[in-house]
């Protein structure tokens, strides 16, 4: 079964020919007035992305726990004693990642297909949908950072297409350049930090994973970055700035702003890059480099206090919006927050754990939301909806299904992976553990506010409530499925439940080494994990009643945007009036360089230089009298003045 | 009995040009005016090519002491007929266009290159000075053909009276010479006790020769000579004049720089003096200037500077008689590239050259291409860019002042050569620009088109193969 | 011989053309479009030569100079790909313009030839005063070119470009002409031999060194350009013809840096090294302030010409650093911008054929319009930033590695800060362009057709593959890299030795015998 790995090269080329196709359809049917056929783009972007999948599911099956698929057709750059290869490396973790990007990802090309039914660039979106997961597919199976990189911003470019999809709005654009902006400062601390990293390495630098973690592992190193060393000051620096990196592609502070502006993208869109796959890639690299980010603990604290701060700001954030996707957008930032904080308590593998199982449920959640948004016409005010749950039995179901999960409620996919994450970062710090779980109840709160006003009371606009209508089954199915998931998930790694920890299994081989040196490095007390649990459950409840009281009463009626205000606003939008002051001098230093050193200093210089050369010009040609007299007396004088002169030489 | 070996080859340059314009006057009056722009540009310059082709003949040698050929006159022989066809078909073009009634033109054109011609292979005073009044005299009639111009008109009479004073201070240099050394012909030692005449006499001359060339301080002539000019002219006499004036100058040179006296270096300081004088004159002067013609006569005194330059030896040849490649090749790229931006101009600048303004030239290289690209790379040439002749032309005159030491000089030279070119850039820019009204393309007649295209190809290769060029 | 017939190849086109009958611009863009694609197969095969020498003749004698000047072409790994970059380029744009230049295309295909083929000189002369013809020659077609064919105000941009690189040029012309005369010659390669080791021995007293130094620097300065002499570049890049200005960018600069590459380091390795954080210094300055301007200009040409300022910068920078990945990333850069601001402009011509306009506001919603076009010029323009997957990307990044290992992370950041505001300006342009809602009814066709994009496709085609193979560029230059560029320490530079021991040895017994004299 092992010349399955020989097929590795084909999990990104299947989309990326997908991909293709479908721009071909999409510039030929461009001019055709009724535009490409959806039927066939539909079918071969779902097909394309199924096949990634299914060939996933196979290698996964037929790797050994510790064992490694590895292909590396050429050499990609080579200068000199620097070689990077174009290689990819399938281990349990790329395993673990590729199942649910490639499954998830299928579900929703195939919601994508009703979703976009109406739209005139439907073949376009399957086409860039496809590229994503191409380049979501080398992010994670690249077998160095060079390659990651490659798939690093393959899908920022991507997402920077999808958002601006609906490219006649001006909004779309702005937010889509953002999202890329952003996103390419923090790709800029990727190259440094990789550059960094190989400065460190030095004279057996490499950019494979295996190699780096190898060189990391291997004690004799130790000392070329012990305290006090330039080492020490390369390593801090090569994970602070890798971190950088991570920040912008996963929504932490201070590289947050793009994620809520995102959601002007198509609602798939959303649910399958902004919050199941992409985002979550930064918390994938630190997992990749577990054993280079454990050995700088200052790094790993900081890590910790942005994901916990990150955690606890954006779930207020959630709580002023009124647009339904931007209550889920602020709940994924805040959801990456703890993933953050599980990494920088030096726990990858509960980390990739909430991942897997918050991708289940956030794309629960925005499916759901995007049935809704459907069946209302394109409306996405909470404040507009309400009592929708008999119109959308089964979308209401699933939407709760994830509801649950998200708060940690008892079996549901977000109680195993939460919890988990609780306990770990109580063993590491208390106050973490605290403003974790003060974040659990904040979150309980936006989130059953979120479903009262969709779906409870009564329809609060009845030209937009009246005539909802569940969608096609190519968007309830997949709606359905991620539910179920959402709810089973978990169980892949219940911590209580002996055995149930086949998701601990898959990743140790990988994992084990930087968390066993971590927990030497600082042990934790055990607290018992029924404690936890029930701890964690009760501050679920605690949020979710408090919800019900409030507003599930509450007299609630739409007026002006969604967007918030007040105080409301300043919380929300407290980061982008920080990025304000760098744009605003990026401005100012540009209309400098143009009006004042390009305008006046260079053209004014050259502009009095010929002025004075013409100048010179005129006052000789003056001399040039047209009158015969004056000539040839000027001659004379000259004559007689040269001989004068040669003879006086002469003599 | 003069060997017939040595006489008739020798003769036979002169001959053809005397046929070419015996037919010309013969053929002139029975034409009706509307021909005569047919016919006889085309009899000129079938014994143009003749001469050309006869001159291949000539072998290395003199004739009683009064003319004589070798390798550079026999090139600047070429140089002077090659500018003679160019001027004559400038003024077929020209004259046809304002139906010029009779053909003198052309006949003018012949004898003033058989003028330069003598002066280029004259080895006394006294062919040489027959040379320069035969080119001197055709050409004022040249300068004056619009006889109802007023323009025309100031400009013979002020070139006129200033010529014949020089061509006196000429003839006075040449009379105090022989005096002092017995001999008309050049490189004669002065007898014992009257060096002081000989100094002054060949200081006169070369003051004689460098007012045709237009050298300041005896420059102020040409500006208004060449703008009054009709174009085809002005280009003509740049060349065929300079060519003339400067090949004597040059003999003349040679030969003195063999006596064991020390008036090469008393000389040389005044040449130097001249020559930045001109260069400096004619650069800044011309900044300013609008009108193609008189941008023409500012480059004509600039590069009389840089030709000044030029005098200074090279090398040694094998008859120990010192080389003056550089001035060879500079005369003949500067020959070359004035003739052919005129003779092209000379079909763009309109009836009477009232179009030679940089207004009225806007966009004439668009409407007539081979005629603007020709210009364009004989202005390249005269700027002194590559791939033109002009290029090595003034390199070679800066590197032999470095060669001798002379690095200020040649730096001052360097910055005004740069400043300088300038102007033609903007000609030719102009030529290539948009017109402010759209301008239909002229008819050019086919001679010279032909003679344009390749005048112009000449000038390049002349960059390429430079020892075919004196150099 | 190739070498010979290859240099010939562009006047020969041209002569044809020129005899060609142009009353039908279409007729003659095709044979331009033929001969252009018969020169650059010409040129195809160095690339795996690596290597070779011209037979060499005396050609004439500098007054004052005992050496001869010999006429002798040479062509190794770094040169090879700036001649396909140049051979490959000119097709395209000959192409992309014929429905601009329309009934003028013989000439504009004349001239353009002629650029092609001064340019080839210059990449190719193996003699110092051989190559300073060739580069000044390239004045006058360029000259015609952008004061023929350009746009409203292009007599003051064709004068501003002539004046400045005339004047650039002056220094260099009076440093050759002293290296000849105090008795070093100008054959490249005996002369940086010999003067590398008088350096060495001291020999050399070193104000004077370095006099000639900037004399031969300050060309190449110019002709980048770097900062403060880069006034003529956005002026002329905006108003010579689309065609022109992509071959000016994409293939004149870059002989700007070849300058500093195959002169200003192997002849004076000592100052060079001394003065090499200056240059990245200025390179970097021109990347943060061509990036700047980018972002204020409105004017869409100007834009991208501030792009080539910005770019260009980060090349010299990267070369240098003199580290391998450096010089490397350097070259891949030079080829990866050359295709990309090529293409770019070429497009940026059709569109201002369309709109007859160049400001960016009058522009909007391509993406609707015409797809088709959008498509390729999204892609050129992530090409140009230098998206991972296109030969840029791997530009950026070697030369991004060499200046933190050369210089440290000061500089490798401002590098990088650079590289940020080019993905600024660069959106902005295409958000400008291809989306929003269109700004005026725009004439001509309705989308690029087959045959236009024809014009960019290989382009494309061919950043994608350097971007996954930049290893063809990288591996062809090391037959230069490691030949003295690197340090000082190593030795005089001679690039052609090794070519000409790998393919003529007669000629390595020239320059050997030359050496001895």
């Amino acid at each position: 079964m092992n010349q399955l790995q020989n097929y590795l090269w084909l999990l990104p080329v299947l989309p990326l020919a997908g991909a293709l196709l479908n721009g071909i359809l999409a510039l030929a049917g461009a001019d055709t007035d009724e535009g490409p056929s959806r039927g066939l783009s539909g079918f071969f972007g779902t097909v394309a992305a199924g096949g990634a999948f299914v060939l996933t599911l196979l290698l996964a099956l037929s790797l050994h726990p510790n064992a490694v698929f590895a292909q590396a057709p050429w050499t990609w750059i080579d200068a000199g004693s620097f070689k990077v290869a174009f290689g990819f490396s399938f281990d349990s973790l790329t395993a673990m990642m590729l199942l649910f990007i490639t499954g998830i990802g299928t579900l929703i090309h195939f919601y994508s297909i009703g979703y976009m039914a109406e739209d005139r660039g439907f073949a376009r979106f399957f086409a860039y949908l496809n590229l994503f997961l191409a380049s979501m597919i080398v992010l994670v199976l690249g077998s160095n950072l060079l390659m990651t990189f490659i798939g690093w911003e393959g899908v920022g470019l991507c997402s920077y297409l999808l958002i601006g999809f609906w490219h006649k709005e001006e909004a779309n654009n702005n937010a889509a350049r953002k999202a890329f902006l952003v996103n390419r400062a923090g790709d800029l601390g990727f190259l440094l930090g990789t550059i960094a990293l190989m400065a460190l390495m030095g004279s057996q630098a490499s950019l494979e994973y295996s190699a780096i973690s190898a060189w990391f592992r291997d004690a004799s190193h130790a000392a070329l970055f012990a305290a006090g060393t330039t080492g020490a000051g390369l390593l801090l620096a090569s994970t602070l700035l890798i971190f950088l990196g991570c920040t912008g592609k996963s929504a932490q502070i201070p590289l947050l702003t793009w994620l809520p502006d995102a959601m002007a993208g198509p609602t798939p869109v959303s649910a399958l890059i902004h919050a199941a796959t992409m985002v979550t890639s930064g918390v994938y690299l630190l997992a990749r480099l577990s054993d280079m980010f454990v050995r700088s603990p200052l790094t790993l604290s900081v890590i910790a206090g942005v994901g916990i701060a990150t955690a606890l700001w954006a779930a207020v954030a959630g709580l002023f919006q009124n647009d339904i996707k931007k209550v889920l957008a602020y709940s994924t930032v805040s959801q990456l927050g703890y993933m953050f904080m599980a990494a920088g308590v030096g726990s990858f593998d509960a980390s990739l754990f909430h991942v897997f199982t918050h991708a289940f449920f956030k794309a629960t959640l925005f499916l759901g939301a995007g049935s809704v948004i459907h069946a209302v016409g394109g409306e996405q005010d909470m404040r507009k909806m309400g009592g929708l749950w008999k119109k959308l039995p089964l979308t209401f179901l699933a939407m709760a299904a994830g509801w649950y999960a998200i708060l940690g409620l008892p079996l549901g996919a977000g109680f195993w992976s939460k919890d988990l994450i609780l306990e770990r970062a109580y063993g590491s710090s208390p106050l973490l553990y605290g403003l974790g779980l003060l974040t659990a109840v904040i979150t309980a709160l936006y989130m059953t506010r979120l479903m009262i006003l969709t779906f409870f009371g009564k329809g609060r606009d009845e030209k937009l409530t009246a005539h909802a209508h569940e969608a096609p089954f190519t968007m309830t199915l997949p709606v359905v499925l991620l539910g179920l998931g959402a709810l089973g998930v978990g169980f892949f790694w219940a911590g209580m439940i002996p055995g149930l920890d086949s998701f601990h299994q898959m990743l140790s081989p990988v994992l084990s080494p930087a968390q066993s040196f971590w927990a030497r490095g600082n042990e934790a007390e055990e607290g018992s994990a029924l404690l936890f649990a029930a701890i964690g459950t009760l501050a679920a409840l605690v949020g979710a009643g408090i919800a019900w009281a409030i507003w599930s009463k509450a007299k609630i009626e739409a007026v002006g945007s969604s967007a918030p205000k007040g105080f409301g606003a300043f919380w929300t939008f407290f980061f982008d009036y920080i990025h304000g002051i760098f744009i605003a001098a990026t401005k100012a230093l540009a209309w400098i360089g143009d009006k004042i050193v390009q305008t006046v200093i260079f053209n004014g210089l050259l502009a009095l230089l010929i002025y004075a050369v013409g100048m010179v010009g005129d006052a000789v040609r003056s001399l040039q009298r047209s009158r015969l007299r004056v000539n040839l007396g000027l001659s004379l004088c000259g004559l007689v003045l040269l001989l004068a002169f040669f003879l006086l030489g002469a003599w | 009995m003069l060997p017939a070996a040595e006489l008739f080859p020798f003769v036979f340059p002169f001959l053809a040009l005397g046929l070419g314009i015996v037919a010309t006057l013969i053929a002139e009056p029975f034409l009706d005016p509307r021909r005569k722009h047919h016919f006889l540009p085309v009899i000129a310059v079938l014994s143009l090519v003749g001469a050309m082709a006869v001159s291949a003949l000539t072998r290395a040698g003199s004739w009683h002491g009064l003319l004589a050929t070798d390798g550079p006159r026999a090139i600047m022989g070429l140089v002077v007929f090659i500018s003679g066809i160019l001027g004559i078909v400038g003024l077929q073009q020209k004259l046809g266009e304002e139906d010029f009634p009779g053909g003198e033109p052309y006949i003018l054109t012949l004898l003033a290159t058989a003028g330069a011609l003598l002066m280029v292979d004259a080895t006394a005073t006294l062919s040489l000075f027959v040379g320069m009044e035969l080119a001197s005299l055709a050409i004022y009639a040249l300068v004056g053909l619009r006889r109802t111009d007023a323009l025309g008109a100031e400009a013979l009479f002020k070139y006129f009276v200033m010529g014949a004073v020089f061509s006196a201070v000429f003839l006075y240099g040449a009379a105090l010479s022989y005096g002092a050394t017995g001999t008309i012909r050049f490189g004669a030692l002065p007898l014992p006790g009257r060096e002081l005449f000989f100094y002054v006499g060949a200081v006169l001359m070369s003051f004689g020769l460098l007012f045709k060339a237009g050298v300041a301080p005896f420059h102020f002539w040409s500006p208004d000579a060449y703008a009054g000019a009709p174009s085809p002219v002005t280009g003509f006499m740049a060349a065929v004049v300079k060519v003339g004036s400067l090949a004597a100058m040059g003999s003349l040179w040679q030969s003195w720089l063999l006596l064991p006296t020390e008036l090469p270096e008393h000389l040389f300081r005044l040449l130097v003096l001249m020559g930045l004088l001109s260069v400096a004159i004619g650069t800044l002067s011309g900044l300013g200037q609008r009108r193609a013609r008189r941008l023409i006569a500012f480059s004509s005194i600039t590069h009389a500077g840089f030709l000044v330059f030029a005098l200074i030896p090279t090398g040694i040849a094998a008859n120990n008689v010192l080389q003056l490649s550089n001035l060879w090749y500079y005369l003949a790229a500067y020959a070359l590239a004035t003739s052919v931006v005129m003779a092209s101009l000379a079909a763009l600048t309109g009836k009477n050259d009232d179009g030679d303004t940089l207004q009225a030239l806007a966009g004439a290289a668009k409407a007539n291409p081979l005629l603007g690209t020709a210009a364009t790379i004989g202005l390249a040439s005269l700027a002194g860019f590559p791939p033109a002749a002009g290029f090595l032309a003034k390199f070679n005159v800066l590197a032999s002042l470095v060669v001798n030491g002379k690095w200020k000089l040649a730096s001052m030279l360097l910055v005004l050569a740069l400043i300088g070119a300038v102007y033609y850039v903007r000609l030719a820019a102009t030529l290539w620009s948009e017109p402010a009204t759209p301008r239909a393309p002229v008819a050019v007649r086919p001679l010279l088109s032909w003679a344009a295209a390749l005048g112009a190809i000449i000038l390049v290769l002349g960059l390429f193969f430079p020892s075919y060029f004196g150099a | 011989m190739h070498l010979i017939l290859l240099l010939a190849a562009p006047f020969v086109a041209a002569l044809l053309l020129a005899f060609a009958s142009g009353k039908e611009g279409q007729s003659s863009a095709r044979l331009g479009l033929f001969l252009g694609l018969l020169t650059a197969a010409i040129a195809l095969p160095l690339v795996w030569c690596g290597g070779c020498v011209s037979p060499s003749f005396i050609w004439f004698q500098l007054p004052g100079i005992a050496t001869p000047t010999r006429f002798q072409l040479g062509v190794d790994g770094l040169s090879a790909w700036l001649l396909q970059l140049t051979a490959w380029l000119v097709p395209a744009a000959l192409w992309a313009s014929r429905r601009a230049v329309r009934e003028r295309m013989r000439e504009f295909a004349i001239w353009t030839f002629l650029l092609e083929g001064t340019i080839f000189g210059s990449l190719m002369a193996t003699d110092l005063v051989l190559f300073f013809l060739f580069f000044e020659a390239m004045l006058v077609p360029s000259f015609v070119l952008i004061s023929g064919f350009g746009g409203r105000r292009r007599r003051q941009a064709s004068l501003l470009f002539v004046i400045f690189t005339a004047l650039g040029s002056a220094p260099l012309m009076i440093a050759i002409y002293f290296l000849a005369k105090i008795g070093l010659g100008t054959d490249l390669a005996v002369l940086s031999a010999r003067f590398g080791i008088l350096s060495h021995l001291g020999m050399l007293p070193p104000s004077l060194a370095l006099a000639l130094f900037a004399a031969v620097a300050v060309a190449f300065v110019v002709k980048t350009p770097l900062l403060p002499l880069h006034v003529w570049q956005a002026e002329t890049y905006a108003e010579a013809p689309a065609g022109t200005t992509a071959l000016l960018s994409g293939a004149m600069a870059k002989v700007g840096v070849y300058g500093f590459l195959r002169f200003v380091i192997p002849l004076f390795p000592v100052e060079a090294h001394r003065f090499a954080l200056w240059f990245v210094l200025a390179g970097l300055v021109a990347v943060l302030y061509g990036a700047l301007l980018a972002l204020t200009q409105s004017d869409v040409k100007r834009l991208m010409a501030f792009s080539s300022l910005g770019h260009l910068g980060l090349i010299v920078a990267g070369v240098f650093t003199f580290t391998p990945e450096g010089l490397k990333g350097a070259m891949v850069l030079m080829v990866a911008h050359g295709l990309a601001a090529g293409g770019i402009f070429l497009l940026l011509g059709t569109l201002e054929r369309w709109a007859n306009s160049r400001h960016l506001d009058d522009f909007g919603g391509l993406a609707g319009r015409s797809p088709f076009m959008a498509t390729l010029l999204m892609v050129l323009v992530l090409a140009a930033i230098g998206l991972p997957g296109t030969a840029g990307f791997v530009g950026e990044f070697l030369i991004l590695k060499g200046l933190w290992t050369a210089f440290g992370p000061g500089v490798a950041v401002l590098a990088g800060i650079g590289v940020i505001l080019s993905a600024a300006y660069a959106l902005r342009m295409i958000q400008k362009l291809l989306f929003g809602k269109a700004a005026l009814p725009l004439e001509g066709e309705a989308d690029l057709t087959t045959g236009d994009a024809l014009a960019v496709l290989p382009l494309i085609a061919a950043l994608i593959f350097l971007g996954f193979w930049p290893s063809a560029v990288t591996r062809s230059v090391e037959i230069n890299l490691y030949q003295g560029w690197s340090a000082p320490s190593s030795g005089p530079a001679c690039p052609f030795h090794a070519a000409a021991r790998k393919c003529c040895p007669k000629s390595t017994q020239e320059s050997a015998d030359a050496a001895g004299r």
